[in-house]
């Protein structure tokens, strides 16, 4: 078997993406999606050039050129259909048939920040850092690739800001590998449930310092009515700036070890446990996947509800996928099986 | 891996005929794939993606071939699962040096541990030292997994 060969692309789904069409929105009021948007427009300036030519070799090359970039949109495709056709721009976007969706997903997310405070609106001083804004748009699907939710999400440009200035500490630890075998293991031997929650939009929680004083335009296509000069001075983080992730971790540490009475782990610090008589909750962190196990079904119960006073999660039920590994658990025999045959699977084509 | 076969740097391509011939051979990619297989669940193949990384550089045909066959072993037994909770033996670990059998004389040494029968923590590394005796070797193994 020859694995370094290139994956030859069905010719049918190519033609299909190239004329814009087979990759329909599924939700029903919903018109066709104007799919394979990049795709088709270089291939429509191909006419006049054809009309130009001045001979068989140019064509000879000019469909080499056309076929080489037909396997590369359908390579695309195959990687992620859905990364070819987001939206990239707000401009973009408006001009979609689907806009009316974007721009709920949009006034979503606007909301979602307001509520949280992320930033107040202020007069920049005039030699800050002011760090852009941009807007990212993303169709989640499901397994069968069907079009589940428009999601609009803000994020903050930070590559414009200064190390010792605009941010300090940018690292946040995350849990071992070693460290959640042996958790699986432990929990295999002592019978332990596992359960798996992820929390929503984890770095909107963190809160910056005092010392960090943060101006962001304000989202793009979206500025307060009369204040368009006004820029935000962020409160909270948001995706894209430096320091999220470090104060993500800092929220997440007062949430575990003040308000909920868990204690770190001496050698790995994303990993808290809190023990009441016989009974144990381990919870493993990685960024906002959190991986609980516990000695009874109750417990995670509690748990679940005792953290989402706290933040906003989505319970993702029993374990079955941790960091592209699948995890197996046979209640009867007591064992957890680990395997990452989809990971191979994907890597031998 | 095939046992048969030593993967030596003289194998790297040193004519422009075999530089072409491996210019557009993805081993780099292949190897940097087959690592987060080797730390995640599969213990089995960590002493051979540790042989192969080690021509990252100059890969040659030989190597190459080395690395197929990992993967056709891989798709061979893709089926297999790192299991937990099959016994009752507590942790155990294991540790061992190999005989300065590589062409610069360095050893290699391994470890691995098990909670109740499952892995939970292994790594093969190439010493840093050129150790004078298997003994000595075997000490720094010991070392290397404490």
């Amino acid at each position: 078997m020859d694995y370094c060969a290139n994956p030859c692309p069905s010719h049918a789904t190519i033609f299909d993406l190239l004329e814009g069409h087979g990759h329909t929105s599924n939700c029903p009021s919903d018109p066709v999606v104007t799919s394979g948007i990049q795709a088709p427009t270089v291939i429509a300036e191909e006419p006049s050039h054809v009309l130009e030519g001045e001979g068989q070799s140019d064509w000879m090359m000019w469909t080499n050129f056309v076929m080489n970039l037909v396997e590369e949109y359908a390579m695309a495709a195959e990687i992620g259909e859905a990364e070819a056709l987001e939206p990239r721009t707000l401009a973009e976007v408006k001009c979609r048939p689907d806009w009316p969706l974007w721009k709920k997903a949009i006034n979503e997310e606007l909301e979602t920040l307001r509520q949280a405070g992320t930033w107040e609106l202020t007069e920049a001083p005039p030699d800050a850092n002011i760090v852009g804004s941009k807007w990212v748009f993303c169709m989640k699907k499901d397994a069968a690739g069907n079009v589940i939710q428009y999601k609009a999400r803000l994020v903050a440009q930070g590559f414009s800001q200064v190390l010792g200035v605009d941010y300090f500490n940018t690292f946040a630890p995350v849990a071992k590998l070693a460290a959640i075998q042996s958790v699986l293991a432990m929990a295999a031997a002592e019978d332990l449930e596992l359960h798996q929650i992820d929390i929503k939009g984890a770095y909107l929680n963190g809160e910056l310092t005092g010392r960090e004083v943060i101006f962001m335009q304000q989202p793009p296509g979206y500025h307060a009515p009369g204040l368009v000069k006004l820029v935000c001075r962020l409160q909270k983080t948001l995706y894209g700036l430096k320091q999220s992730g470090w104060h993500w971790y800092q929220k997440l540490v007062e949430i575990m070890l003040t308000h909920l009475g868990f204690a770190h782990c001496d050698v790995d610090q994303a990993i808290f446990f809190q023990r009441e008589g016989q009974a144990i909750i381990i919870v493993l962190v990685h960024v906002d996947d959190c991986t609980i196990a516990v000695t009874s079904i109750t417990l995670i119960a509690d748990f679940k509800a005792r953290i989402s006073e706290y933040v906003d999660i989505t319970d993702l039920g029993e374990l079955h996928w941790l960091l592209g590994i699948k995890i197996k658990s046979d209640q009867e025999c007591c064992t957890i099986h680990l395997s990452q045959c989809s990971y191979i699977d994907s890597i031998l084509r | 891996m095939d046992t048969n076969i030593r993967l030596t740097t003289a194998q790297s391509p040193s004519t422009t005929a075999e530089f072409a011939q491996m210019r557009d051979v993805p081993h780099h990619k292949a190897v940097g794939s087959l690592m987060y297989v080797a730390l995640g669940t599969r213990p089995d193949i960590a002493f051979a993606i540790q042989t192969v990384s080690r021509f990252l550089t100059k890969p040659g045909l030989t190597h190459w071939e080395a690395m197929k066959r990992i993967f056709h072993y891989l798709k061979g037994t893709m089926e297999l699962w790192l299991t937990y909770g099959t016994s009752k033996m507590d942790l155990m670990g294991y540790a061992d040096a190999d005989g300065s059998m590589a062409e610069d004389r360095h050893p290699i040494s391994g470890y691995a541990f098990l909670i109740h029968g499952g892995a939970v923590s292994w790594s093969t590394k190439q010493q840093e030292i050129i150790a004078l005796s298997t003994t000595e070797a075997e000490y720094v193994a010991q070392h290397f997994s404490a």
